[in-house]
């Protein structure tokens, strides 16, 4: 019960920690899972959705990159791992932007939910060694693609040396959870501020989304005075990347970055958000005692 | 030719029905009613933010949890601030596995309204025992822990038998939420004596709005002020009942409880606020009760 805990503070006596996600995924041709703009996930994988969805790497990517450099924003990306592979363009910018990598498997044309144990783990060591290899940091947070779990995902995941996740978006504030071997941090992620949900499976136009981050924002900035809050948008770029989009997109994000109350804000990353949370006492963080 | 009925009550068109008031005159009764619901993980059934009837995953799972970490205390903080006392349709599941939630529930003096077990289920298809034991199970929680039995229900997913209503009645409750059929309330026929139905939304309801016919935030917004502008005129000629269904994992969130809290706020600012009655349905129903039978439509 978010109004019955210990109150704490993000560094520098900030309130509200605010990133961005985005999701950089690396898709099979015309097999697998994928989404689709007029038909969500019941449409069959074509050439015409793929060829959709790979304008994200080809032009949504590149200008959500200058968006955000534009607004001084950093960014973390749940990323595929054969975006390595496959699209080392787009690692050398994040790279150069200091931008976190968050394990998202190897594409986003297999979901993680449906894995045997073996398999599933297999999939983690792979992806993880992938980012490693190509970004020279390894990745610590994990979101599973679709943000689907195996019964044993928390533990695999454990196991594998991550220290956080993102795939429940049951709370605004960060908490543990168990593993059989030790414990996770759950940092929140968006389910509903997501562009893949709001726009693509509710098919609520771009404005809707839009008004949803600024009123998303403008509630937690003043939620966040009684205690410290997460405030994420997740945006995918084959979405939000495209001209229509992103106009509104921009001047939601300025709404943000200008708000008179931006000094209650800690403009920050997932992985920042678990190692402050990793380093507050026993008895702070939900699950923590 | 004779086609199935339900045999709950007669027609009645608004218009033609003896005026009342509600309490001190006032015409427009108002209350907002919070669904507080608990599931059981990967089993049954629940709602999913992207594909309504998905099946159950973790993250639907995650995302409806939302509710009873957050969602719910946003929702209560919101109510208190405006003044607007609680009403709460509550799975009896909750008084088992979220004791410290149904403490401060009662702590606070609201309404509770049975709820069934759990919304992992609904009533429909139930066998006439099985439903009286659930709902047996359902009263004597709630009662258990408030020291008095709640006088309504609204079924998961308004979900009845064909009797439900003689069930509820019998274990004695007064009221049911689940006939959206009107803007005043009715006495339905059962088999034991009437039960009132107080008008319940199926439409101003986050569920169906937002999750089901996927409205955006402030659309919902919008269709609470426009009810309310409409029905605050037209409770000039008969008394009137406007209803306003919550989910805690729903409207909870952030962004929908900024433009929901302007619309609550509209309406508290009227200017013929002084026809609206701040209320709960359990109040309605018994000030119903206390009218010269003939007043409220019979059965």
């Amino acid at each position: 019960m978010i109004d019955r805990r210990p109150v704490y503070d993000w560094p520098g006596g900030k309130r509200l920690a605010f990133y961005i996600g985005t999701n950089v995924e690396y898709f099979a041709f015309g097999v697998g899972t994928g989404s689709d703009p007029a038909f969500g996930a019941a449409a069959r994988q074509t050439q015409r959705n793929y060829a959709w969805r790979d304008y994200g790497h080809r032009v949504g990517i590149w200008r959500l990159f200058d968006l955000l450099d534009e607004l001084k924003l950093p960014a973390a990306h749940n990323m595929s791992s054969l975006i390595c592979t496959h699209r080392p363009d787009i690692v050398e910018r994040m790279r150069a932007r200091g931008d976190e990598i968050i394990g998202h498997g190897r594409t986003q044309s297999e979901r993680q939910g449906s894995m045997w144990e073996d398999d599933e783990a297999s999939m983690v060591a792979e992806s993880t060694s992938t980012i490693e290899a190509a970004y020279g940091r390894r990745p610590y947070g994990w979101m599973g693609p679709g943000m689907s779990h195996t019964p044993v995902t928390v533990d695999v995941l454990q196991e594998a040396g991550y220290k956080f996740l993102m795939d429940w978006s049951c709370d605004d504030q960060p908490f543990w959870m168990k593993a059989r071997a030790g414990r996770m941090l759950c940092v929140p992620y968006p389910l509903e501020v997501n562009d893949s949900v709001a726009l693509l499976f509710r098919q609520q136009t771009a404005g809707d989304f839009a008004d949803m981050i600024v009123d998303q924002f403008d509630e937690m900035i003043e939620q966040c005075v009684d205690q410290p809050l997460v405030c994420t948008i997740a945006l995918h770029p084959m979405t939000m990347g495209q001209p229509f989009r992103l106009g509104l997109l921009r001047n939601a994000l300025r709404h943000v970055v200008n708000h008179p109350e931006r000094d209650r804000v800690w403009f920050t990353l997932p992985g920042a958000i678990a190692d402050h949370c990793a380093s507050l006492p026993p008895g702070i963080v939900p699950g923590s005692a | 030719m004779q086609l199935p009925h339900h045999n709950r009550y007669a027609h009645s068109a608004i218009g033609s029905r003896p005026d009342y008031s509600w309490p001190h005159g006032k015409r427009l009764a108002f209350y907002v009613a919070i669904s507080i619901e608990y599931f059981a993980f990967g089993a049954g059934i629940g709602d999913d933010i992207s594909t309504p009837g998905a099946p159950q995953t973790q993250r639907n799972f995650g995302w409806r949890d939302y509710g009873q970490r957050v969602g719910l205390w946003r929702l209560l903080k919101t109510l208190d601030d405006l003044h607007i006392p609680g009403a709460h349709a509550v799975n009896g599941a909750l008084y088992r596995y979220r004791p410290e939630l149904v403490s401060r529930l009662q702590a606070r003096g609201d309404e509770i309204i049975g709820h069934g077990r759990t919304s992992s289920e609904v009533q429909n298809d139930m066998w006439e025992h099985d439903e009286t034991r659930l709902i047996a199970e359902v009263t004597q929680a709630i009662t258990a822990q408030q020291g008095k039995p709640p006088s309504g229900w609204l079924g998961p997913g308004f979900g009845e038998t064909r009797t439900t209503l003689d069930t509820l009645k019998e274990a004695g409750y007064s009221y049911v939420l689940d006939w959206p059929a009107d803007d005043q309330p009715l006495w339905l026929r059962t088999r034991a004596g009437p039960i009132l139905s107080v008008p319940y939304p199926l439409e101003l309801n986050d569920a169906t709005a937002i999750l089901h016919r996927r409205h955006g935030a402030r659309e919902f917004a919008d269709m609470v002020v426009n009810q309310f502008d409409v029905m605050i005129e037209q409770s000039e000629k008969e008394p009137l009942v406007f209803a306003l269904g919550l989910h805690a994992y729903v409207a909870g969130q952030p962004f929908r409880l900024h433009a929901l809290r302007k619309a609550l706020q509209h309406c508290l600012d009227h200017r013929h606020r002084d026809r609206v009655w701040i209320t709960r349905p359990g109040d309605i129903a018994r000030h119903c009760a206390s009218l010269p039978p003939g007043t409220v439509p019979q059965a």
